[in-house]
């Protein structure tokens, strides 16, 4: 009978400690806010775009702490597929933005209100 | 009690995100991140002392980590959203981006860690510099000898925002205030030995993996011919014990002699393993569909990039592979067809 | 009153008449031309006069009440299942046309099919009388013949609880005598049209013979069917033919509005039989005439007192008669119905179509008596029927003297003769009404098709004033002789068929001991003065005097001859055409004489009209009169008509009297036509001018011409009040609804946009506000009441 008796008992995962978790929450909802207020008051396109991202972060942030606290991998595969959206989106965005400001010479959202009737 | 104090020290982020929005003297900018910095350490504190306790846990370490990971990614994020320069703010994302991955490596999401460094910090936010680099160095017109334009030094409804951003705030965060049991703070044993059981099992699906590290752990005992693993009587390599602490299994020697081995954590395979193996096992139609996504988003990226030209009839053609229209006019529009 | 000085001036010249002599001297001939007409029937004569005789003791014992009725119940035989090619035939023809119509097929070949189909149904008619006509003599029993299953409902086993309404034939007198003259005289038409027509060969002929075609089809329906709905679909199949091809000329915007006109008034009457039919079978439980006269035969005067339901069944019929047939209040579409191509006026509007409404009063007779719907209405109804028919009659006489249009004048003159066959039936002699049925559709098709002929000559000229002599223009000869035929039939001349049938109207009407019935009789007599007038005024003016001739140009709607090549360039040639019509061949303009079919088809119709008398003439050496023998043999039979045994008028022999009176008032007419329009006309058109100068007689002239203003009067209560009613509704359409109601759902969200507007800023921030402010308040909600337990 063969045991990895240097190490101990050790089980493959240990549970997280509450604060751990909730502190990181806190971040997550935080970075959410600010990159909400990012979003809503830059007027730079690219700035809003990466208030998005910062929005991403908070969301990917939530995705691991609570993959952590249940114990399971399911949280961070999201963060993969957050991290896939994020890209295109950047990849698209960004290439409008230039395509815009090719137009008008300018990064301000405002210049682009052309929906209003 | 402390959901109030979490109101408050939201409350008071707020009001110091709006004073950071426009430029501020030096000594004004101390006060304020002292005050903002307070403002999410009065949050933390108030979470944190929320926070159920096991009893045999003690003070973890860690935490003190997650509280400075946790100020330098509210302060560099407070600083993206107000800076007026956007290279800064791109600069400030990257430190918010840092200090996720930090909190990601605490979280024991070791690959998603270092993903979010090289994919974000090292190629989306590179890419936003360019972008950024490129409309800047044009010479915007409203730029008027500034130093940053100024769409980047006005704040847009900042108060309407920062309402909104405040009610967002105070609602997500009180749900980290109930105290019902449907959310288990602390893992129950049950969710802790199904987690493992769980891991162990994707050793199973691994058996190549699995018969190198046990073939690595039978050497240190000085059996080195090492042949194949035995599966047991219900088909399985592995067998785990019902806490899902360690797990056993028989090794089969090339002279046919069995040699049990009992393997605990340490064997377990590592985040990016399971990871990897979680991504192709549970998600491989989502996999494909981010594939597809990306493949896409390329294609978008393509058209949108490419500059629109007025081009002649015969370079139309000439484009599309077709003869130029001769001279003397004989081949009508779509005569070569 | 003018009417007794006439029959005193009269009375001092004819010194001996009486009905009944003037056949003596002709019998042998006459004889044989009945021996050819009857065939085999002739044989069954004596046992069917025994029976008839019978019927004719009911007949007397009163005027709405005949007596116990009794109907001879219908024998089906499908050895006569033949009988629907007689449908089919002309069914053939409308499908073949139908589709050269659609197919724009150039060519005669509609023509030729629909004569020949026409004829090949005529073919099959007179083989039926001949097959089928003595077994009806003889036994009375009407025939049945199913053809196919139509409409047949059962919803339980009670007596009320089925419908059944299936495409069968019921022949007995009256239908086969229908069927006769319909199909023979729609074939001679027909022939008469495919000349008449070719001027249209390009554009509309085959739709013309569709129409033709799918008349004769419904018409054959009309009179074959076994029950009330199929005569209805008949009923409504001629009214639509009638509405297409009186506006076959649909280019032209009156005769769109005629056509419209005559269906609008047809579909007034035909509400009326469809209503009657509903309340046939709430009353009857049936609507096949079979099972229908048995009920009626069977319930007896006590047991139909009162009971509206019952009672309004015979004024409801009489308005669909007052529709189809031009009556009393709804009589003002016929003259516009000359708007379509002459044939027409005469199939549809003087021969056939016109007289359904006479084949449905003498169909549904059964209903005017005193078992049917009671004592207290049933005189009513038959009166109400005459007094309509005699005034109708008297209406379209006095406007017939004030029209210049020739044609018009036959209209009017349809008119006032429908009205004379409706008051036959009201003062109840069925026989007499039908035989002018029969006798009407001979002359007065002969007088359309004239009128036709002449026309089609002169270019579409239809006022009589701008043409004259003709009877001296090359070609024409016979046309005038034809229309001295007719006009001598339709003044009922003495001894004329038309005579001899409207005699037993009058007669009937005359000796009657009703009092307002023998008024209408002498209405009647006055009537026949007037008629004998207008008749003459035409044909004096036309056929005598100096040649005159005014080519019409084409440009008259009634005549669609614009495509004419053969002669359109003469009468278009201008001023030539009008410096020339002293003499026919002096100027550009060559009057286009009828070609052989044409004349073919008046030779025949003035001998059908000639001998159309016959029944009468060889009455008394028969023994029986030919069309009353239909008549007998019919659901029309069951009270006086048998003109043998009368009572008295003015207190002296009936049938003399009559004779005498009657003559004398033709007489009186033709002569006044005579010194008015033939020998001087000067005098006539004076005397015109000074009644139109003199205040107190201006109306007459004035309100005869214009149809006395009825159809003004008509749009005064009911196109000005429609009007105006429409102009309200369009107002309150205008102003409220859309102006109020309308505007204000428009621009409500409109308003709610004003207000709201300036949140569309068109920046992408403030569109994510808004909606981060939602999904906020929506977290809200979720974190602080929802997950809070609700409210509490």
């Amino acid at each position: 009978m063969i045991t990895l008796a240097s190490m101990g008992s050790v089980a493959p995962m240990t549970p997280a400690m509450p604060a751990n978790i909730q502190v990181t929450l806190a971040l997550a909802i935080i970075l959410f806010a600010i990159g909400l207020v990012g979003f809503l008051t830059r007027r730079n396109m690219i700035l809003m775009f990466l208030s998005t991202e910062l929005m991403f972060q908070a969301a990917a942030l939530a995705f691991v702490a609570f993959g952590r606290m249940w114990m399971d991998l399911s949280g961070q595969l999201m963060v993969i597929f957050i991290l896939t959206v994020a890209a295109a989106e950047a990849a698209l965005a960004l290439g409008l933005v230039v395509l815009l400001y090719r137009r008008k010479e300018t990064l301000s959202s405002e210049a682009w209100a052309e929906l209003k009737e | 009690m402390n959901a109030n104090l979490f109101y408050a020290a939201a409350a008071l982020g707020a009001v110091v995100l709006y004073l950071m929005m426009e430029p501020r003297p030096a000594a004004f900018r101390a006060a304020l991140t002292v005050c903002g910095l307070a403002a999410v350490a009065l949050i933390i504190s108030a979470v944190a002392r929320n926070a159920p306790v096991p009893e045999a846990a003690g003070t973890d370490p860690s935490f003190w980590v997650h509280v400075m990971v946790a100020l330098v990614a509210v302060a560099g994020a407070a600083r993206m959203v107000t800076h007026p320069r956007p290279v800064y703010a791109a600069l400030y994302f990257v430190l918010v981006i840092l200090a996720v991955s930090v909190n990601f490596l605490l979280l024991q999401a070791e690959f998603m860690a270092f993903a979010l460094l090289i994919v974000y910090a090292g190629a989306i936010l590179i890419t936003y510099l360019f972008v950024l680099m490129l409309a800047q160095q044009s010479g915007d017109q409203s730029m008027r000898g500034e130093e940053s334009a100024w769409y980047d030094r006005t704040p847009r409804e900042p108060i309407a925002a920062l309402i909104l951003a405040f009610i967002m705030l105070s609602a997500t965060g009180d749900a980290l205030f109930r105290r019902d049991n449907s959310v288990p703070w602390l893992a129950s044993p049950a969710v802790v030995a199904r987690a493992n059981i769980r891991a162990w099992e994707r050793m199973e699906d691994m058996p190549e993996l699995l018969l190198r590290e046990s073939a690595a752990i039978a050497e240190t005992a000085g059996i080195s011919d090492i042949a194949k693993l035995e599966r047991g009587a219900d088909g399985r390599l592995i067998s785990v014990d019902p806490s899902g602490t360690t797990a056993s299994l028989t090794l089969l020697s090339t002279n046919g002699d069995r040699h049990p081995i009992t393997l605990d954590g340490t064997a377990a395979p590592a985040n990016s393993t399971a990871l990897g193996h979680a991504l192709v096992a549970q998600f491989p139609v989502s996999l494909e569909l981010a594939g597809v996504i990306l493949l896409m988003a390329l294609f978008g990226a393509v058209v949108l990039a490419r500059r629109q030209m007025a081009m002649a009839e015969d370079e139309r053609r000439a484009a599309a592979g077709l003869p130029r229209i001769d001279d003397g006019g004989s081949l009508s529009r779509g005569g070569a067809a | 009153m003018s009417t007794v000085a006439i029959i005193a001036l009269a009375s001092a010249f004819v010194t001996h008449a009486t009905a009944h002599t003037p056949t003596a001297s002709m019998e042998p001939a006459l004889l044989t031309t009945l021996a050819l007409a009857l065939g085999d029937g002739a044989q069954a004569v004596a046992d069917g006069h025994v029976a008839d005789a019978a019927h004719a003791v009911h007949a007397t014992s009163g005027y709405a009440d005949v007596g116990p009725l009794h109907f001879v119940k219908a024998v089906a035989n499908t050895d006569f299942a033949w009988l629907k090619w007689m449908l089919l035939a002309p069914l053939v023809s409308v499908i073949l046309c139908g589709a050269m119509a659609m197919f724009k097929v150039k060519g005669r070949l509609p023509a030729l099919f629909t004569v020949a189909t026409f004829g090949l149904s005529t073919a099959m008619a007179i083989a039926l009388y001949f097959q089928f006509g003595p077994t009806l003599f003889a036994t009375h029993a009407p025939l049945t013949v199913p053809f196919m299953d139509w409409l047949s409902l059962t919803w339980g086993p009670g007596p009320f609880q089925s419908f059944t309404a299936n495409l069968g034939f019921y022949i007995d007198g009256i239908s086969m005598l229908w069927m006769l003259f319909v199909t023979v005289l729609a074939t001679l038409i027909a022939l008469y049209a495919s000349e008449y027509m070719e001027s249209d060969l390009k554009a509309g002929y085959a739709r013309f013979f569709f129409a033709v075609s799918l008349f004769v089809t419904s018409m054959l329906i009309l009179v074959m069917s076994d029950n009330l709905v199929g005569l209805y679909l008949g009923w409504e199949g001629v009214g639509l033919c009638s509405y297409m091809l009186i506006g076959y000329y649909a280019t032209q915007p009156g005769a769109t509005a005629a056509a419209k006109k005559a269906f609008i008034m047809n579909r007034i009457g035909d509400l009326g039989l469809a209503l009657a039919i509903f309340l046939i079978w709430t009353n009857y439980g049936t609507v096949q005439y079979d099972s229908l006269f048995q009920a009626i035969a069977g319930s007896t005067s006590e047991a139909v007192q009162g009971g509206w339901s019952k009672a309004a069944i015979p004024f409801l019929l009489l308005l669909a008669v007052c529709g189809k047939s031009a009556q009393g209040p709804l009589f003002t579409w016929l003259p516009d119905a000359m708007w379509g191509p002459t044939p027409v006026s005469a199939l549809i509007h003087a021969a056939t179509m016109v007289t359904a409404g006479i084949y449905l009063l003498a169909r549904m007779a059964p209903f005017y008596t005193v078992q049917a719907i009671g004592p207290e209405w049933a005189e009513t109804a038959l009166l109400t029927v005459g007094w309509i028919g005699c005034f109708t009659a008297f209406i379209g006489a006095t406007i017939a003297c004030g029209q210049f249009d020739y044609k018009r004048v036959f209209a009017y003159s349809t008119i006032s003769s429908l009205g004379y066959m409706v008051m036959g039936l009201g003062v109840g002699t069925a026989f007499g009404g039908v035989y002018y049925v029969f006798t009407h559709a001979w002359f007065k098709a002969l007088l359309f098709l004239t009128a036709g002929a002449v026309m089609h000559g002169m270019a579409g000229q239809v006022d009589f004033r701008k043409l004259g002599g003709l009877l001296r223009v090359p070609g024409f000869r016979l046309t005038m002789i034809c229309m001295l035929l007719g006009c001598l039939w339709l003044a009922t001349a003495p001894f004329s068929a038309a005579a001899e049938s409207k005699d037993i109207i009058l007669l009937t009407a005359l000796t009657s001991n009703v009092q307002q019935v023998q008024w209408m009789g002498w209405i009647g007599v006055l009537t026949a003065g007037i008629t004998a007038y207008y008749a003459f005024r035409v044909w004096f003016r036309l056929a005598l005097g100096p040649v005159k001739i005014e080519p019409g140009a084409d440009q008259h709607a009634d005549h669609g001859h614009d495509d004419h090549a053969g002669h359109a360039d003469h009468a278009h040639s201008g001023a030539d055409a009008h410096a020339g019509h002293g003499a026919a061949h002096g100027g550009g303009f060559h009057p286009h004489a009828p070609g052989f079919r044409i004349s073919l088809v008046l030779t025949l119709l003035a001998i059908g009209s000639v001998l159309a008398g016959l029944p009468s003439y060889l009455a008394h050496s028969q023994g029986f009169n030919w069309i009353q023998r239909f008549v007998q043999n019919s659901s029309a039979w069951m009270r006086a008509g048998n003109s043998e045994e009368h009572g008295q008028i003015l207190g002296r022999d009936a049938h003399s009297t009559l004779f005498v009176i009657a003559t004398s008032v033709v007489v009186a007419g033709f002569l006044l036509a005579w010194i008015l329009h033939a020998k001087n006309r000067a005098l006539g058109d004076r005397l015109r001018a000074s009644m139109l100068n003199t205040t107190g007689l201006k109306w007459i002239p004035l309100g005869s011409e214009h149809g006395w203003y009825v159809d003004q009067f008509y749009n005064a209560i009911i196109g000005v009040p429609a009007w105006l009613g429409a102009q309200l509704l369009a107002f309150t359409d205008r102003f409220v609804i859309d102006g109020v109601i309308v505007a204000a759902i428009g621009r409500f969200p409109g308003f709610v946009a004003r207000v709201f507007q300036p949140l569309y800023t068109g920046t992408v921030q403030s569109y994510a506000l808004t909606m981060a402010g939602g999904i906020g308040l929506i977290v809200a909600w979720v974190v602080w009441v929802w997950l809070s337990g609700g409210a509490s």
